[in-house]
């Protein structure tokens, strides 16, 4: 009986904070727009009427893309952290870090999706550097 | 580790490279279209996340990733909706998936989903770490406004000139609007009062003053006023109205009695107010 009563009151604080994080969706606009999450949803069968939901796919979406991302940036740094030790002054660390194939890969692997891209494969070398060098 | 240099501006310097070095930066199709808003979405995020700049090949990557796991998302709850009999997917089927989607990181939790005794959904470790990222994170909206489609505006009204909100998505568009709906609307609007004229007729209604007037809230005809043309129609069942003056009327549009009184209160509006008052 008392493990009960503790146990439905535990319940009780758990349903309270999930109302709190579900109407704390309401208020919050994920990265990922609403409008293409429900033509996604509408695309793979999801019917549900309630908007919350629709964030909550939209916000788990988001957490799993900046999970990778930081995961390939973790990737990108410690690549960079080695090589930079020999010629250190050559440019600065923060301009350097670009999201490439080679660190994504790697970061989707710990995910569970296996990327391959081809050997050969040719992409320009200077692509990810333009807008930085733009920059300043 | 985050050193993120100004948040609101620079998703435009950044996500403009992308889409414009794409061969098809157009978006002819809507799934290239989708394509593209996703690929700016998940370059913001890349950029929250403290990246400078990307590979076009990496990004492109990147986004087929993030829909194919929404897309898994999808797939995976409605299945366990249609296997609990429901169309519609709930909170739990949703947490199902996401569970299933989980890779090796942490058991904790992950298994008290199916526990009917002690069943809570925060205990289940995928929401509660969602949680904390919506705590934690940073807002960053989406870097500009959608348009939306101009065919499904044009589409969403009728040839009858109604605005069909509630259109379902498996309805063609060619179809006509349900008539149930619509003759319902009506006939109650015309016993009971006058103010739900303004939603269920003043779409077809061209006279300006009477415009004028339903948009004031009150239905008070104007003094003065200039002539009402409507469009002729076929079957002019109240073409005479009382007052002499000729009104026609669509004649698809024509519904038994309940849109004669309307042409009566708008062709001669002198004798309502007689009535009236």
């Amino acid at each position: 009986m008392n493990h009960n009563q503790q146990s439905s009151d535990g319940r009780h604080d758990d349903d309270t904070a999930l109302t709190e994080f579900l109407a704390s969706l309401m208020d919050y606009t994920p990265t990922i727009p609403d409008e293409l999450v429900e033509h996604y949803l509408a695309k793979s069968g999801f019917q549900c009427p309630d908007v919350r939901l629709i964030r909550l796919v939209a916000v788990a979406t988001q957490k799993f893309v900046a999970e990778v991302a930081t995961d390939a940036l973790q990737q990108c740094k410690a690549r960079q952290a080695s090589i930079i030790k020999d010629k250190r002054d050559k440019q600065q660390k923060e301009k350097r870090l670009i999201l490439t194939m080679e660190d994504l890969s790697k970061a989707l692997r710990e995910h569970g999706v296996n990327v391959k891209h081809q050997e050969y494969f040719a992409d320009n070398p200077s692509t990810g550097m333009d807008p930085a060098s733009r920059d300043e | 580790m985050k050193s993120k240099p100004k948040p609101k501006p620079k998703p435009k310097s950044k996500s403009k490279p992308p889409t414009m070095a794409t061969p098809s930066p157009t978006a002819e199709s809507p799934s290239d279209f989708c394509f593209a808003v996703a690929r700016i979405a998940v370059s913001q995020i890349c950029q929250y996340v403290g990246f400078k700049s990307a590979q076009l090949s990496a990004l492109d990557t990147l986004t087929v990733v993030a829909t194919k796991y929404l897309q898994a998302i999808a797939k995976s709850s409605s299945a366990f909706a249609a296997a609990a009999n429901r169309s519609d997917s709930n909170l739990f089927d949703l947490s199902n998936a996401l569970r299933d989607l989980r890779t090796t990181h942490g058991i904790s939790g992950s298994s008290s989903n199916f526990r009917r005794s002690d069943f809570c959904l925060l205990k289940s470790s995928d929401l509660a770490e969602i949680a904390d990222y919506v705590d934690y994170a940073v807002e960053t909206p989406f870097a500009r406004p959608i348009p939306r489609r101009l065919g499904s505006v044009k589409v969403a009204c009728d040839n009858v000139g109604r605005f069909s909100v509630l259109r379902a998505a498996h309805i063609p568009n060619w179809l006509p609007e349900v008539p149930e709906t619509t003759t319902g609307e009506c006939g109650v609007v015309s016993r009971s009062g006058e103010e739900l004229w303004e939603n269920c007729l003043e779409k077809c209604v061209t006279g300006e003053k009477v415009d004028m007037a339903v948009e004031n809230g009150n239905l008070e005809l104007g003094k003065e006023r200039e002539k009402v043309r409507f469009k002729i129609g076929v079957n002019l069942k109240s073409g005479v109205s009382k007052g002499g003056k000729r009104v026609c009327w669509d004649g698809h549009r024509n519904r038994n009695g309940n849109s004669n009184d309307y042409f009566n209160a708008v062709g001669n509006e002198d004798n309502d107010k007689d009535e009236k008052r």
